[in-house]
């Protein structure tokens, strides 16, 4: 051993730490350096001095209370074991393990966020589906779009309102419920040529959409449609309530009271066309103008649902009033162009000459003049050559007690040819006066 | 340990019997009073016991329980050195004191022809070596002579390299050595 390695190794020999083999090579080494020696000497005798050191023994009772403290530790210990639960709480409530759960579940709700997020746009997947040439039929398409959303974007005429982008949060519920009634708008104004079609609202335009495109992205429409509109009534009904005092007040006709008239009635009268006229110009032609009146009119808890069905139930009667507006206007247009008729009395309903007659012969009192109405009708329907109605008029003649021979007589007459020279040298007009003069004649043989 | 931490109560006193009496005689040469050891045994064990759930058994006990002491013994030092210190000429006693000082009170280190009187005198001598040794020294002095520990646990306890451990036990012995030359003359 060097001077240098019996130096470092001279404490660990005083102490008996070195291994034997160690041991000899550093007493074999130590005669080769006197000092090193002569150091472990001296540091022997002081060691051999500290032994006398006094051991002080614990005095008794010292430590009797941490002996006190330590069972009643090991008791609870023992009482308190943890079950089975308890631990399986407490692994899960390591930190390691709850990093992990809340990792777990931002994870999650990031994910469905995002998802929601991403389908948000697809609102008007429905008409971006008609203009994607290359979606495959059968195929599995992811329900957002948003590419296609902004190529419906980019399709929008020129001179329609630029509708607002859609909402980035849903936090603001205000702004999405804007947006969502702008973009209804614009989907009606074009998915609604006709009042038919109008009618079914959001899901009848997104059927038809559907329907002009091929089988399997119609369903896929309908499916995106009621998800928007499923969507769309939740943003709704998540809108703050707005004050009563606040709210505008509607000065139009509301949906419903547009359609508690009846929509026959709009098709027989002037008065119901007018009223038509009204519930066109006045009722919602849209749902989106379904859904603002419902908002404007300070139904608190109008819903989407809600606002779809008067939409649909509006556009309805619109189409309705619209069909029978033509005729209505036929109608008035022909009253208009014939003479101001007489006032019509209340009990002067019948409109047919007969019908006339018979009222006017049952508005005589007396028998006499009775039989003057239907002989001067027969005479006029003889005249016309109307035998008919002459018939009809003596067989009312007939009832009248009295002139049942007179009327005999003018029907055997009736039936039996004129003379022509008769016929040529008297007038018609006078040709019953024989007649009448008869009667008289006959009434006085007879009394 | 781990028999105390099942609930048996009375391994904790085997523990106790085992390793009480060494520690509290390292603890009255590392702080020098006797009084001081008391409270600091007790707090060594106390501590023990509230803190058993968390000895993972991956260290020696010993080692554990020699960590705890070794930092009692450091915050209690601390504390100590912003005690006020007294001087030795101040009066010793209150107004009795009849003009002594407290250096007159104080027992004179140097060994007695009497043999009990020489055993203490030579007690207080070693105490008064240990405890002019600085606070590294002595407590690795201490953990080696009086408790035992190998140099490579001492390292363990204290966090240092082995041979850092061993260069401060040579120092303290070459401390000790000039402050016992009277014991052992043949030692300077």
């Amino acid at each position: 051993m060097t001077p240098q390695e019996l130096e470092d190794s001279l404490v660990e020999y005083l102490y008996d730490e070195l291994s034997p083999s160690e041991r000899e090579r550093f007493e074999a080494g130590l005669p080769d350096c006197p000092e090193i020696a002569e150091e472990v000497a001296a540091h022997q005798r002081t060691l051999e001095v500290m032994e006398g050191l006094e051991d002080v023994p614990v005095p008794e009772g010292l430590l009797d209370s941490i002996m006190e403290e330590a069972e009643r530790r090991a008791e609870a210990r023992v009482d308190s074991a943890p079950s089975f639960l308890e631990q399986l709480l407490a692994g899960l409530l390591q930190p390691a393990t709850m990093t992990l759960g809340l990792f777990f579940i931002v994870a999650t709700t990031g994910y469905f966020m995002v998802d929601q997020e991403a389908n948000a746009p697809a609102s008007d997947s429905s008409l971006a589906v008609k203009t994607s040439p290359s979606a495959a039929p059968g195929a599995e398409e992811p329900e957002t779009i948003p590419e296609l959303n902004e190529e419906v974007v980019a399709d929008r005429p020129s001179d329609e309102p630029e509708a607002p982008a859609p909402p980035a949060s849903e936090a603001n519920d205000e702004a999405v419920a804007a947006g969502t009634v702008a973009r209804l708008v614009q989907l009606e104004e074009r998915e609604a040529p006709s009042d038919s079609e109008a009618a079914g609202g959001l899901l009848g335009g997104a059927s038809k959409t559907g329907a002009a495109s091929s089988g399997a992205s119609g369903v896929r429409q309908a499916k995106t449609a009621k998800k928007r509109s499923r969507r769309k009534s939740k943003q709704l009904s998540a809108r703050p309530r707005v004050a009563k005092a606040a709210r505008p007040v509607n000065k139009k006709r509301s949906v419903l009271e547009v359609m508690e008239a009846p929509a026959a009635s709009s098709r027989s009268s002037a008065k119901e066309v007018s009223r038509s006229k009204e519930s066109i110009n006045l009722g919602p032609t849209t749902l989106a103008e379904g859904l603002k009146q419902q908002r404007e009119s300070g139904s608190e808890r109008a819903s989407y649902g809600k606002a779809r069905e008067n939409g649909k139930r509006a556009a309805s009667s619109r189409s309705m009033a619209k069909r029978a507006l033509p005729r209505a206007q036929a109608e008035e247009e022909a009253t208009a162009a014939a003479p101001a008729p007489r006032p019509v009395r209340a009990d002067e309903a019948p409109k047919s000459p007969w019908q006339r007659l018979e009222a006017e012969a049952a508005s005589r009192k007396s028998s006499r003049s009775r039989a003057g109405v239907w002989l001067g009708a027969y005479e006029r329907y003889k005249k016309q050559g109307n035998t008919t109605l002459a018939r009809r008029a003596l067989d009312r003649l007939a009832k009248i007690p009295g002139y049942e021979g007179v009327a005999k007589e003018k029907r055997r007459a009736l039936s039996e040819p004129e003379p022509a020279s008769k016929a040529s040298k008297r007038p018609a007009k006078s040709k019953g006066e024989p007649a009448k003069k008869s009667a008289p004649q006959q009434r006085s043989k007879g009394r | 340990m781990q028999r105390y931490l099942e609930g048996d109560s009375s391994a904790f006193k085997m523990l106790m019997d085992r390793h009480a009496r060494k520690l509290y005689n390292f603890l009255i040469r590392s702080s020098g009073r006797r009084d001081l050891a008391d409270d600091l045994l007790q707090e060594v064990f106390l501590r023990i016991v509230r803190r058993a759930e968390s000895f993972q058994g991956q260290a020696k006990f010993t080692t554990w329980m020699y960590a705890i002491a070794r930092n009692l013994i450091i915050d209690t030092a601390r504390r100590e050195r912003h005690r006020k210190t007294v001087a030795l000429d101040a009066p010793a006693y209150g107004d009795d004191s009849q003009g002594e000082t407290r250096l007159d009170r104080t027992p004179d280190q140097a060994p007695t022809p009497d043999r009990g009187a020489a055993d203490l005198r030579f007690n207080e001598r070693l105490q008064s070596a240990l405890a002019e040794l600085p606070d590294e020294q002595r407590e690795v002095f201490l953990l080696r002579e009086v408790e035992g520990l190998k140099f490579r646990e001492i390292a363990e306890i204290l966090n240092l390299p082995a041979n850092t451990v061993k260069s401060r036990m040579r120092y303290a012995l070459e401390a000790l050595r000039r402050s016992l030359a009277d014991y052992a003359p043949g030692a300077t």
